[in-house]
Order: structure tokens, then sequence, then C-alpha cells
């Protein structure tokens, strides 16, 4: 049985789910798509040398909060993929309250020694809590770098570091030990986020961020450097939000948008972020005393891949 | 001067030219969308919703 089979099983049989068939249901679909984010805390849990099946109630926790995350954030971001479309807005908040509170009770159920219980119990309470902050935060639409870099590290970051963290707490490790890999997984989830944010601006037909006037690092790059097609940016950026107003999509201007993105150098930043995070994950790794660490190398190099295709393919040299 | 008016200003006038990866950034300005594909391809972890695309 793989891990994500392993982990509904041990999800479905918590007394409390049985009773919710919406839950069980929304659990199976979600379960389905195999989401890579559930099976973070594996890595840790065995790099502290414990087993992957101790990592199961982990996932689980894992995969309840992030289910309670997205049918929140997909109301907030208005998202046509949204659950609440098919169930409606009040349903929907209810069951993101169940997830939450589901993801304490797959740690609370399982049998873990206390010590570690609560550490994980918390170090879930917190990312939840560090989400929401976060998640207010963006919907304020940061207008400057260091409100952007606020909201990566409050809406991103904690799920990440969570992540880490329980999956080396569940795995055996001391405190200080999971707090060391709590660390690494912010710095992970920060990654993470450059790679979203470069993938959203890049995105054809024009993602929410562009509709919505969001402000994703490199359209906050454009928007904000003072550079030769500033003003021009500006003004697609106007026309992109009052074209989805009006329902009518406008493809030329998120084309000059996104090739403006690309010659001032934004995209560039975006790229710059991933390479000096990456190279401080790697020394970050390196620093941590672990019993194997080639699952976490390789989940950092998956992050820096893309970007040395693309150098690649451009005849440049970098990211070696 | 903020980070990103820094970085601007040291990516166009190639303070860093010694740099490998500065170089490479400077190229990538003049990319074409196509050739970003590359980037976009791995990034499905960001994909955050209860459906597929």
């Amino acid at each position: 049985m793989d891990t994500y089979a392993l982990m509904l099983d041990y999800v479905l049989n918590l007394s409390l789910v049985q009773n919710w068939p919406e839950m069980q249901a929304l659990l199976k679909r979600a379960a389905a798509k195999k989401d890579r984010n559930w099976e973070l805390p594996v890595p840790t849990c065995e790099a502290v040398g414990g087993r992957t099946e101790q990592a199961i109630p982990a996932m689980a926790a894992l995969g309840c909060l992030q289910i309670s995350i997205i049918l929140i954030d997909d109301l907030l971001d208005s998202d046509p993929r949204g659950e609440y479309h098919r169930i409606g807005p009040s349903a929907t908040a209810n069951l993101s309250a169940a997830f939450q509170a589901l993801s304490l009770e797959a740690i609370a159920q399982s049998k873990t020694e206390p010590a570690a219980t609560l550490a994980v119990l918390e170090s879930l309470n917190r990312a939840a809590l560090l989400t929401a902050l976060g998640q207010q935060l963006d919907a304020q639409n940061p207008s400057d770098e260091a409100a952007y870099w606020k909201v990566v590290q409050t809406k991103s970051s904690p799920f990440y570091g969570a992540a880490f963290h329980i999956g080396a707490l569940l795995g055996g490790a001391s405190l200080e030990l999971a707090e060391e890999l709590k660390r690494l997984g912010d710095l992970y989830g920060e990654l993470i986020q450059i790679h979203d944010d470069l993938h959203d601006a890049l995105a054809v037909p024009a993602n929410p961020d562009w509709t919505l006037g969001r402000s994703p690092l490199p359209i906050l790059f454009a928007q904000t450097v003072e550079h030769p097609d500033k003003a021009r940016f500006l003004e697609l950026r106007r026309a992109l939000v009052l074209s989805a107003v009006e329902g009518l999509p406008h493809p030329e201007a998120l084309a000059e948008a996104q090739t403006i993105l690309i010659r001032c150098g934004a995209i560039s930043y975006g790229v710059h972020h991933i390479l000096r995070r990456s190279e401080m994950a790697h020394e970050m790794l390196q620093g941590i005393p672990l019993s194997q660490r080639a699952g976490l190398e390789a989940l950092l190099e998956e992050q820096v891949k893309p970007v040395r295709e693309l150098f690649a393919s451009l005849g440049t040299a970098g990211a070696s | 001067m903020s980070t990103m008016q820094e970085f601007y200003q040291q990516l166009f006038q190639a303070l860093e030219r010694d740099s490998s990866d500065c170089a490479s950034l400077l190229q990538l300005t003049q990319a074409s969308p196509a050739q970003l594909v590359a980037l976009k391809g791995l990034l499905n972890w960001g994909d955050w919703h209860l459906e597929a695309a």
C-alpha cells in the first residue's frame, strides 16, 4: 500500500470522520490527486532515522491542514475551481474549520509518545494561525517588497516549516533537531512561493494575480523599479484588471505585460532569489546532523533544476 | 535605494559580470516567453487546488 492509501485509511478510520460523508468524499477526492506536499513529512522522518510508517499521521495532519487552507484560499481569491461553487460559501467555511480541527485530531489519535504529540500539535496550530495571518496580509495586497516577504513568511513558509518539523518529531528527533529542520522547511516554503509567483505571472490565460490586481514578486518588481517600460506596464495592468471586470479577455495585453516582465529583469529577480535561497538551504542542510539526507537533498535539487534547464536552453552556464 | 532597484542597476550595468549567474540572469531578459516553458514545466507544487487544472 502506498503512503497516500495508508494515510487515507488512517484518516477515514477516525471516528469523527465516519459520521460525516461530505468530509469523507472530499478527503478521498483530494487524496486521489496525490499532492506531493502531503508527503513532505516523510523525508524528514526518514532523515532523523524514523520509518516511513511513523510519518503517516503527519501526512494525514498536513493533508487535512492543506484542504482547510485551500477551501478558504479559493474563497478569498474567487477562484473558479473553488469548492464553494459546488457547495456554497457557508458550507465551505464550515468544512474548512472541520478540516483544520481534523488535522490536530489526526495527531491526537496517533500512538506517538506524549511529548512529541504535544510538540506536533503546537507546530500545526501555529502553522494554521500564521497562515491565516498571511492570508489576511495578502488580501491587503502588499505594495512594497518588505510587505511582500512578510506575506511569504506568514502565508507560505509556516505550512512547509510545519511539514518538515512534524515529520522529524514523529521520526523521533529531539526538539532541537526538529527545530533545525523546521527552519529548513521555512526556507523551502519561500522557494516554493517564488516558483509559484513566477509560474502565475507567466500563466496564460491571465491568472487571478493579474485580473485581481495582486502583486506577486515579478509583477511587484515591474511596477516598483524604475525602468523604461514602467508606465506602459502599469497601463497594461489596469487594462487586464478592467478586462476581467468586463469579462472580456485581453490576451494581447497579457502577452505584452509578460514580455515586459522578462525584459525589465523581473523574472531574473525571481530566479536570482531561487538561486540564493537554494544555496542557503543546501548550506543549512549540510549543517544538520542527520542519519540520511538524500531525500532532502533531492527535494532541494528539484527547486533549482528548472532554473538550470532554463539557463541551458539559453546557452548560459549559470546555476552550476 | 530598494533591493529591487539595486538588483536592476547591477543586472543592467553588469557590475557583477564575473558571476556566471549574473550573466545568465542578464541573458534571461532577452528570452522569449516560449523559452520560459522550461521554468514553468516543473512548477506544479504550487497548484493548491482540490481539482486538477
